[in-house]
């Protein structure tokens, strides 16, 4: 069975199998971006269905619409707050770990800033939820740590 | 030839790997990211946001002992003003800089609680008031970590101390980048310098006292500081000759060295050069050498005028923005006329020119002969448009035969009065500025085939710019667009504005492509 070049990969599609069964497409171009997806396809071949297990239904369409857009090359800071306007706080983590997973570099880049931008004036409490950590210091340890880092807690506005 | 059944199996097999591998890694909480996943949005944040993370759990305070970028910069981003100069500072200063007294020892601690065994620092950045000793310690102990970037702007506490002595022990590092210093402080002699800094790449002294050794001859030579690429000096207090000629340099930045009498730069790398607020203008035997044939960019402003100027042509300059300093009562003489004329002919192969409205005015005032700039594409022009530097300004024009853009900055002083474009006059077919531009036609014969877009800022509706203006539009034969934009006027003015736009889009131009824009 002859192969047929791979030099016009450009229109071909490639179908993604999400955690719960779901399929989508997406352009070759686009599944370039996503290394791991890129991975999985220089080992499987293309015309397989790839399978994400730890990506979902909830985000892939997401993450999809990216680089659909980035491959226009479209994206602009206008595109990127519009992205991310209405996601809360638990949805971009989401994304975010699945664009970790798929090893896509510039949606981590950009979604590392919002995460940043978010917890910036979130205090330590909220931190301590939205990344569930688990305290493993006795309340002695704790309060000697914050007393050693009393500086940066210094200054934090009634508010937060 | 692997058979199909045989690829199959392949497949299957590759598909419950990964499975097992991903079932494995259970990857919901982002707590389960390695390190630097984690160090990655944490870099992206305000230190203090990550020092507060390090009571999260152990960790978490094991990410903050390695993290690799402390720049406490964040806490106080304003300019240092230390208790000491408190009080010499201007009421407006202390309005709009708070005072800088935030005890920045915590600073000492989070270095001291980091040991060999953890990471590198990557990058130390701080503002504070403190002793030398201190600073001293802080700058060692960084060194100790191999820190790669020292971004540090230092002012002393107590008023017995005067200024600061460079800290000797970055000379040596092996692993230091970047370094940035800001302070009064003295450098020790070329000699201990010259040897070390083998890895700096980018070198930033700014606030330095060199009244002990106002000649830097041998300190930047083609011998020393063999990777550095940029190198930025400010403030160089009682520097009067500066050499620079580092191999590697490919970005000079010196500003504010008003003790400047000498300036030798030789470097075959440099593309980018800028030198602002620099010589001694009451001095009247300064010099400046430049040999940079790669040069690409030159920033040349708001320095006195030298005595002498040699200036290797460099063939690749792209972009210029000149502005000489002139004292108000400064009187150029033959020899400074010369030098000035050295500087330009060092321009000649520019691309993009913008001169500045003071050395229009010398422009103006004197006979200098320029030759012209072939490669001329872009002119921007600075001045007040006033009577004497209608000449200037044809002369310019005259030494620009093939300019594409031309960009008129109509500078305003309100104090002169410059005359009125009166709608009678423009029945007068020829008033003397216009009659002087008619006459110039023969000598811009190339300039007005070439040039195709003009750009009038600050336009007032003055005699002098509308009648440049009408003359563009009239003789242009290349002219495609012409962009006018409004300075301030009232109200009262706006109908005179309006008859002008329709009286010059009235009469006949000489090219049919053009269009007149108003703003």
């Amino acid at each position: 069975m002859a192969q047929e070049a791979s030099s016009s990969t450009s229109s071909k599609t490639i179908s993604l199998k999400t955690g719960d069964g779901e399929i989508f497409e997406i352009e070759a171009s686009a599944a370039k971006q996503m290394k791991t997806v890129q991975r999985l396809i220089d080992d499987l071949g293309d015309d397989i269905t790839i399978p994400l297990h730890n990506v979902f239904s909830k985000e892939l369409p997401k993450i999809i619409e990216y680089y659909k857009k980035d491959i226009t090359g479209e994206i602009t800071k206008d595109f990127e707050a519009e992205f991310v306007k209405d996601l809360n706080d638990d949805e971009v983590k989401v994304l975010f770990l699945a664009a970790n997973y798929l090893d896509a570099n510039k949606l981590f880049e950009f979604l590392s800033q919002n995460i940043a931008d978010r917890l910036e004036s979130k205090s330590v409490e909220y931190v301590r939820k939205y990344f569930g950590v688990e305290n493993d210091f006795t309340p002695e340890e704790e309060s000697k740590l914050r007393e050693e880092r009393a500086w940066s807690f210094r200054g934090i506005k009634e508010d937060e | 030839m692997e058979t199909r059944s045989a690829k199959r199996k392949k497949i299957a097999q590759i598909l419950q790997e990964n499975e097992a591998k991903l079932k494995l890694s259970s990857i919901d909480r982002i707590s389960d990211l390695p390190d630097h996943v984690i160090h990655h949005i944490l870099l992206l944040l305000p230190i203090k946001c990550v020092a507060q993370m390090s009571v999260l759990s152990k960790r978490w305070k094991f990410l903050w002992i390695t993290f690799p970028d402390l720049d406490f910069t964040t806490l106080n981003p304003f300019p240092l003003i230390s208790t000491k100069n408190y009080k010499k500072v201007s009421k407006f200063e202390k309005l709009r800089y708070p005072l800088s007294s935030q005890n920045m020892d915590f600073i000492t601690q989070v270095l001291s609680i980091r040991n060999a065994k953890n990471k590198d620092i990557r990058a130390l950045c701080f503002r504070a008031c403190l002793s030398f000793s201190r600073l001293n310690n802080l700058v060692r102990n960084a060194i100790r970590h191999n820190v790669r970037e020292l971004d540090i702007e230092v002012d002393t506490e107590v008023d017995t101390d005067d200024f600061f002595n460079f800290p000797r022990c970055v000379i040596s590092s092996e692993s230091l980048k970047v370094l940035k210093l800001k302070s009064g402080f003295r450098l020790p002699p070329s000699s201990i310098m010259r040897n070390g800094f083998q890895s700096l790449h980018t070198l930033s002294l700014s606030l330095v006292i060199l009244y002990n050794q106002p000649s830097l001859s041998d300190l930047f030579s083609e011998s020393s500081f063999p990777l550095l690429r940029n190198l930025h000096l400010d403030m160089c207090f009682g520097l009067i000759h500066l050499r620079v000629g580092c191999r590697a340099l490919e970005d000079l930045n010196l500003e504010r060295c008003y003790h400047l009498q000498g300036l030798d730069v030789c470097g075959a790398k440099i593309e980018r050069m800028r030198v602002t607020s620099c010589f001694d203008a009451y001095c009247n035997k300064t010099w400046v050498r430049m040999n940079v044939p790669k040069l690409e960019k030159l920033i040349w402003k708001f320095n006195a005028v030298t005595d002498v100027t040699v200036f290797e042509n460099s063939n690749l300059l792209h972009e210029a923005s000149i502005g000489f300093f002139m004292l108000k009562e400064g009187k150029v003489n033959m020899g400074r006329l010369q030098s000035a004329n050295d500087f330009f002919s060092g321009l000649s192969h520019v691309r993009s020119l913008a001169l500045e409205s003071q050395t229009i005015e010398i422009l103006s005032k004197y006979n200098i002969i320029i030759q012209p700039f072939y490669n001329l594409k872009s002119l921007e022009l600075h001045t007040g448009l006033k009577k004497r530097n209608v000449q200037a300004l044809a002369f310019l024009f005259r030494c620009s035969p093939t300019l594409h853009t031309l960009i008129l900055e109509i500078i305003n002083d309100y104090k002169i009065e410059r005359k009125q474009w009166n709608r009678d006059l423009w029945s007068i077919t020829s008033t003397e500025e216009e009659q002087y531009w008619e006459s110039q036609i023969p000598s811009l014969k190339s300039f007005l085939q070439h040039l195709k877009v003009v750009k009038i800022q600050g336009f007032l509706d003055c005699a002098n710019e509308v009648t440049l203006a009408k003359f563009l539009l009239k003789h242009g034969k290349a002219l495609e667009e012409m962009i006018v934009c409004s300075g301030y006027s009232n109200r009262r003015d706006s109908l005179r504005r309006q008859n002008i736009r329709s009286q010059m889009m009235g009469f006949s131009w000489a090219s049919s492509n053009a269009k007149v824009e108003f703003q």
